[in-house]
């Protein structure tokens, strides 16, 4: 595939038709060459990736300005001359044919580019090394895929057409099949033989509890696809506890669900509804709901599904500059703002609102107001590389496009977007919105950060007085400085700015000397009480990495195009707004006094949105099922994969912005189906079908993430601190990244430490996402780096041992320790097989020879290791 | 292929599909404790077309090594000790100071060998294989910060995280060892380490780096996790025979379940690294002869020609990319000092380890690639407290390559005359990474892995193959 080398360029005669409305530019845009070259014969693909790489960059922004339809249209055509379409090449304009194929010294471009006949381009010859790639693309027979008979026509996609799209239509509603069995039985009630037919085809009459069941049966019987046996209670609480809140349920709680699921005069009152495990057991699906009411009510709600949302937010607390990663001590606020608002069930589309633009939302109170202020870390937290602004910009904007739109936009940024309908002008204007706010890294009194006022109104008093002192004391330094200089100055005629301050007052003598260092006195004097404020106010000081609008010069700014993404290379300026492929936001107009960015956030949250509510609704639908309805989580757009149940998708999709954008709520909808309760049995004729179970006909085991594999294998040892962490560890490493572990740490995983660049082995060998990256969807890899983890990593033999100790503390027998490690690793009783086979590796380790020093419990060590590192414990059926 | 339901699965997959199963074939095979090869991700790959190299040893100079006092001999910089600089100096590598003088490299250069390479007196060893250098005097990029060119002549970029090169061809020729990874860095930098440079990015994470840490230093492990304290390798098989016992029930329950199967396998490679990693690192069957050649016969011994002799082995133990870190080449001051102690530390050891190749018949097939982040300024910095030395530099610098295809012998592309900026046949970094996958039998336009909708590859939109360099 070359179309990863190929630019499109808007600016092409035949696809720069523009459409004007609501005085807005409308860009047509142009199908992607790789489309064209493509289909082009293997010798041409040469020829047009040269044009591309060489020729067209060129033209575009050398020759077009004055030499394409655009520039006729702006009245600055010259000579006649169009170099924008094959046939304008050609043909040439008023002195002859700009280009004759294999003949470079006909050519009038070559004769004028090497100024022989005119001096073009005017404003500077071109490079030699270019002049020589016009002639030997001449020589080359000028291939150019802009024109009809290689290329089958620069076939422009109007946004109108882009639209068509599925992904940009607003979702609706639809109605759930009608079980075929219902539907059909009315009708053939009057023919009983073929009831009875149907009724033999159509046997998972009784199957689907729910809606979501309707639409996933419907697709299976299109496939000749039948659901698997329901899971067993065992199984289904395993489940609900990992994918609700992440941790493992205690033996206890396993027996007291367990009974409430499998008993009680509800499930026999509603037999028919009631769910047939695979034994034959009836689950009570009163006993389910509670279950699920319990878990979404629990505090660890939060920190399983607020963690999620940090995947898709790149979320970090160090910059991931390339010379220093500086640390961000106040970055954990954005954390926990993110776990509060899962716990809270905020609204999803307040949750948005709040990100992108919570700042500038009014609120009832300062302590509300921080925290929407908090809320934008989603824009500030990104990495910060080379520092150029457009940099910034582009990396907020591609993490606001792929996490709540599901859209890649940064491609536009050097050419329209060559598959979603993103015009570079539509970059630009968005960039806009951004380059009125400043993100703040909330480091110090003096960064640019927002003071948030979760502190008591003394202290908030106390605060100001203190940077207005700190702002008095480097004045101070300044004068002092200043003064400084100028008796080194006056002593000996320069002051060398390659020496200290002190080396310069060494260099001189007398009373000069004396009077310079009277001031470096005071100077230092003033650092020590500057110090000392500093540190007082660092106390009391609330600050986040957040945004912060500031405009530019005491105005709104927009920005300029950037032709090719370049910064020597500006065009015009745009005017801020949004993107034009969407209806609903092409009415928003961004008033002068407005960045825009409020706009956004409530275009962004709105029902109106296409994407905004079926990009979360399939995230949740990812966790949940293991797989997204559309697969690819962090892309929508036309490479992304369409949905497997686009109906589906979009009436949950729809359900959930009339059910207030409620989490919870859709989670729970999701996991009281049918569909999510099924086992994990393989059956070997929905296998021939669909080895890839993208049908659902069965549940697919999932591996524990990488923090869970932590969490799990410290709630077993009994070490797990369930509690939350206050602030984070990061506090304590200084301004830039030190080298720390976590071994001794025994909060959850979420609240660690998360810097770029320092993720923990053991997490990064458990696919950790890279925090720099928008992850929607986690790779699950299954590599040695993990099993040396599993089998030597120091921490985790240290939490076998604390395993057997209490198996030591808690059971008397060997028959009891064998239950109870069962119990506490894999959350279920062992067989009689594996009793035996238990007991078999204990008395082997304990008579081996080799391993005389080993006391019993260490027998026992190396077996609830071998658990932990087994299938059973890292997957989830 | 495409599937009744609309899939598109690729043809390994459709083999695990074939008939008796996956789930069968990985059983089957547990008898001899490995998959075939095909299976894993790391299976060696076929490559796009013929290959001049099986693998890559990329000796890392941190810091950026001056070209000047080096391998770019320029007799008009000799002259003009003390001049102006006769031009504005360029954004991506400039001294900070306008009064800054041009600065004569202190070391003579000779001719050596039939090709008549020049090379500074600081390489005595390594120019006894000037016939075997393909020197490119005219590498360029666009910048003179340390991280940002760390990454890209790591990545191809520097604004946003990439995969590095390492892990490019991993992901695209995998490993032809069976018991090692596919990219090993030797000493990684830890500056480098920190900001991704070795890392897989959006790759897979089988494709990242493993480091091996303090080869020739002090003795502790040299992977991570690699060794365990308290069993002995028979305790330890006693336990793993036990946890597959455990994966196999579990297997057997779900019947088809590659991720199992492939859980299995990982045991079984983990456990296999534990053995095959100690024998690469014990170098005690190496001849005397052979340690002579890295510098390690006698009592002290050089730690980068450990890391060299240790890249050799694992050239032959199948690893595809070794990146050996050499540190300490940012003389900004006391160049007269600094520049000879850091050629001496790596002056024999490579010399060594192209000879040792070159005995072995290895080095044909073997693409060595010496280079850093940038090269330094031909004006002087730090003349006020006259400990001399030199800036960063991205706008001119060298690499060199040898074996593995590269013509030897050969010096291609200029800087300008006093050796600052790249001025003929200039080569960027990108055009240097197309190259290296050219010689490994890779088309860097069609090594394309797809991520958030686009098909990235190791050289964006940039990059052409420098023909002439190749043998």
């Amino acid at each position: 595939m070359m179309w990863n080398k190929v630019h499109v360029y808007k600016h092409d005669a035949q696809a720069s038709v523009f459409v004007r409305r609501h005085t807005r530019l409308r860009v047509v845009l142009v199908i992607a060459a790789s489309l064209i070259a493509s289909r082009a014969p293997a010798d041409d693909r040469e020829g047009i990736d040269f044009f591309e790489r060489k020729i067209r960059p060129v033209l575009v922004e050398r020759c077009y300005g004055c030499h394409s339809a655009e520039a006729a249209e702006e009245k600055k055509l010259k000579a006649g001359l169009l170099l924008d379409t094959r046939a304008g090449i050609r043909q040439g304009g008023e002195t002859g044919p700009a280009v004759v194929p294999r003949e470079p010294d006909k050519s009038e471009l070559i004769a004028a580019i090497m100024h022989e006949s005119f001096e073009m381009p005017p404003d500077g010859k071109l490079a030699d090394d270019v002049i020589a790639d016009f002639r030997k693309w001449i020589e080359m027979g000028a291939p150019d895929p802009r024109d009809g008979e290689i290329v089958h026509a620069e076939e422009a996609i109007d946004i109108e057409g882009a639209r068509k799209l599925w992904a940009f239509q607003r979702p609706q509603r639809h109605e759930p099949p009608t079980n075929k069995h219902d539907a059909q039985a009315s009708v053939s009630s009057e023919r009983t033989h073929s009831l009875a037919r149907r009724a033999r085809i159509f046997s998972n009459a009784d199957w689907p509890r729910d809606d979501i069941d309707r639409f996933v049966l419907a697709a299976q019987e299109r496939h000749g696809l039948t659901p698997v046996a329901d899971a067993s209670p065992e199984i289904l609480i395993r489940r609900l506890y990992y994918d609700l809140i992440g941790l493992p349920p205690l033996p206890s709680e396993i027996d007291a669900w367990k009974d409430r699921l499998t008993a009680g005069p509800a499930a026999r009152a509603r037999s028919n509804a009631g769910t047939r495990g695979p034994m034959g057991t009836q689950l009570n699906e009163e006993g389910i709901s509670d279950l699920v009411d319990s878990l979404l009510d629990s505090p660890h709600f939060g920190e399983r599904w607020g963690r999620h949302w940090l995947d898709v937010a790149r979320y970090s607390e160090s910059n991931g500059a390339p010379d220093k990663n500086g640390t961000w001590p106040v970055a954990y606020r954005y954390r926990d703002y993110v776990i509060d608002a899962l716990n809270n069930d905020t609204p999803y589309d307040e949750f948005i609102l709040e990100q992108v633009a919570g700042d500038l939302l009014a609120a009832e109170d300062e302590k509300k107001h921080a925290d929407k202020i908090v809320a934008t870390g989603l824009l500030a937290l990104g990495m910060k590389t080379a520092g150029k602004r457009m940099d910034e910009i582009d990396e907020q904007m591609d993490t606001l496009g792929k996490s709540v739109l599901g859209l890649g936009i940064g491609c536009a940024r050097c050419h329209d977007h060559k598959f979603d309908p993103i015009p570079t002008r539509d970059y630009y204007s968005m960039a806009g919105i951004f380059f009125n706010s400043l993100p703040q890294d909330g480091n110090s009194t003096f960064s640019r950060a927002r003071f948030i006022g979760e502190v008591e109104k003394k202290e908030v008093k106390r605060l100001k007085d203190l940077i207005q002192e700190l702002n008095g004391l480097q004045g101070e330094f300044r004068k002092l400085r200043r003064e400084i200089k100028q008796i080194v100055i006056d002593a000996t005629g320069r002051y060398d700015v390659a020496l200290s301050l002190n080396d310069n007052v060494n260099r001189i003598e007398g009373g000069h000397k004396r009077k310079a260092e009277e001031r470096l006195d005071k100077l230092a004097k003033a650092e020590t009480d500057w110090r000392k404020r500093a540190d007082e106010a660092k106390e009391i000081e609330a600050f986040a990495v957040a945004m912060k609008e500031t405009g530019v010069k005491g105005k709104m700014a927009n920005v300029r195009l950037h032709i090719r993404g370049s910064e020597g290379n500006l065009g015009d300026e745009v005017p801020r707004g949004l993107l034009t492929v969407f209806p609903s936001a092409e009415d928003i107009e961004i008033a002068e006094d407005s960045s825009g960015r409020l706009e956004l956030a409530q275009w962004l949250a709105s029902d109106e949105n296409p994407l905004t509510a079926r990009v979360i609704v399939n995230r949740v639908w990812h966790h949940l099922l293991g797989r997204g309805i559309v697969p690819t989580t962090d892309n929508f757009g036309a490479t992304g994969q369409p949905p497997t149940h686009p109906e589906l998708l979009d009436t949950l999709a729809v359900d959930f912005m009339e059910d207030s954008w409620s989490i919870k709520r859709l989670i729970r909808r999701i996991v009281l189906s049918r569909t999510y309760a099924l086992s994990d049995t393989f059956d070997a004729k929905n296998y021939a079908t669909d080895p890839d179970n993208v049908q659902l006909w069965r549940a697919r085991a999932k591996r524990l993430n990488a923090e869970a594999i932590r969490d799990y294998i410290l709630a077993a040892s009994g070490r797990l601190d369930r509690e939350p962490m206050q602030g984070s560890l990061v506090k304590s490493f200084g301004a830039f990244r030190g080298n720390f572990d976590i071994d001794d740490q025994t909060k959850r995983t979420v609240y660690m430490p998360a810097l770029r660049g320092g993720t923990p082995d053991m997490l990064l060998a458990f696919n950790f996402p890279p925090p720099s990256l928008v992850v929607g969807n986690r790779q699950s890899t299954t590599v040695p780096t993990q099993a040396l983890v599993m089998m030597n990593s120091p921490w985790v033999i240290e939490q076998a041992d604390y395993i057997a100790l209490r198996l030591f503390e808690d059971a008397k027998s060997d028959d009891e320790r064998v239950s109870r490690a069962y119990r506490l690793i894999f959350g279920r009783s062992p067989t009689d097989t594996e009793r035996d086979r238990a007991m078999r590796f204990v008395n082997q380790i304990c008579a081996d020879s080799e391993m005389s020093e080993y006391t019993e419990r260490d027998s026992w060590s190396l077996f609830c290791q071998s658990l932990l590192g087994s299938a059973e414990f890292l997957w989830i059926r | 292929m495409t599937t009744d339901l609309g899939l598109t699965i690729s043809r390994r997959e459709a083999l695990q599909r074939s008939a008796c199963g996956f789930g069968s074939l990985a059983l089957a095979a547990l008898g001899a404790n490995h998959l075939p090869a095909a299976e894993s991700p790391l299976a060696a790959k076929q490559p796009h077309f013929p290959a001049r190299a099986k693998r890559v040893i990329f000796l890392y100079m941190d810091g950026g090594p001056s070209q000047v006092d080096t391998f770019d001999y320029k007799p008009e910089l000799q002259k003009s000790n003390g001049n102006k600089i006769p031009f504005e100096q360029p954004a991506n590598g400039k001294t900070g100071n306008n009064d800054s003088v041009l600065f004569a490299s202190p070391w003579k250069f000779q001719q050596h060998g039939e090709s008549g390479l020049w090379i500074s007196d600081n390489f005595p060893h390594l120019a006894k294989h000037a016939d075997d250098l393909c020197l490119i005097n005219s590498m360029h990029h666009e910048t003179a910060a340390h991280a940002a060119g760390v990454m890209l002549t790591h990545t191809g970029e520097f604004r946003f995280p990439r995969p590095s090169i390492g892990s490019w061809v991993a992901y695209g020729l995998g490993t032809e060892s069976e018991n090692l990874p596919a990219f090993v860095v030797i000493n990684p930098g830890d500056r480098n380490e920190t900001i991704g440079a070795y890392s897989n990015s959006f790759l897979p994470a089988v494709y990242d780096a493993t480091l091996m840490r303090n080869v020739g230093g002090r003795d502790e492990d040299v992977i991570k996790f690699l060794a365990n304290a308290r069993q002995t390798r028979k305790q330890q098989r006693m336990q793993l025979d036990l946890v597959q016992e455990l994966n196999r029930d579990f297997l057997a329950r779900r019947e088809q379940d590659s991720n199992i199967d492939a859980l299995i396998e990982s045991y079984e490679r983990a456990f296999r690294m534990q053995t095959a990693v100690p024998e690469v690192t014990d170098i005690s069957g190496e001849t005397q002869n052979t340690l002579d050649l890295y510098g390690l016969g006698g009592k002290k011994k050089s730690r980068f020609g450990m890391q060299c002799l240790m890249a050799r082995r694992l050239s032959e133990a199948g690893v595809r990319f070794i990146e050996v870190h050499h540190g300490g080449w940012d003389h900004h001051d006391s160049l007269s000092e600094k520049m000879p102690s850091s050629a001496a530390a790596i002056d024999q050891p490579i010399a060594g380890l192209i000879a040792d190749l070159k005995q072995r018949s290895m080095l044909d097939e073997t693409l060595i690639v010496w280079g850093g982040e940038f090269g330094r300024t031909s004006a002087v910095e730090n003349m006020k407290d006259k400990s001399y030395g030199r800036d960063h530099n991205g706008a001119g610098f060298t690499y060199w390559l040898a074996g593995g295809g590269a013509k030897g012998g050969i010096r291609y592309g200029a800087t300008d005359e006093i050796g600052w900026i790249a001025s003929e046949n200039k080569v960027h970094v990108h055009d240097l990474h197309a190259t290296v996958l050219h010689l490994l039998g890779l088309d860097h336009q069609k090594l394309t892995y797809r991520y958030g909708g686009r098909d990235y590859t190791l050289t964006d939109v940039d990059g052409e193959v420098v023909k002439d360099i190749i043998a």
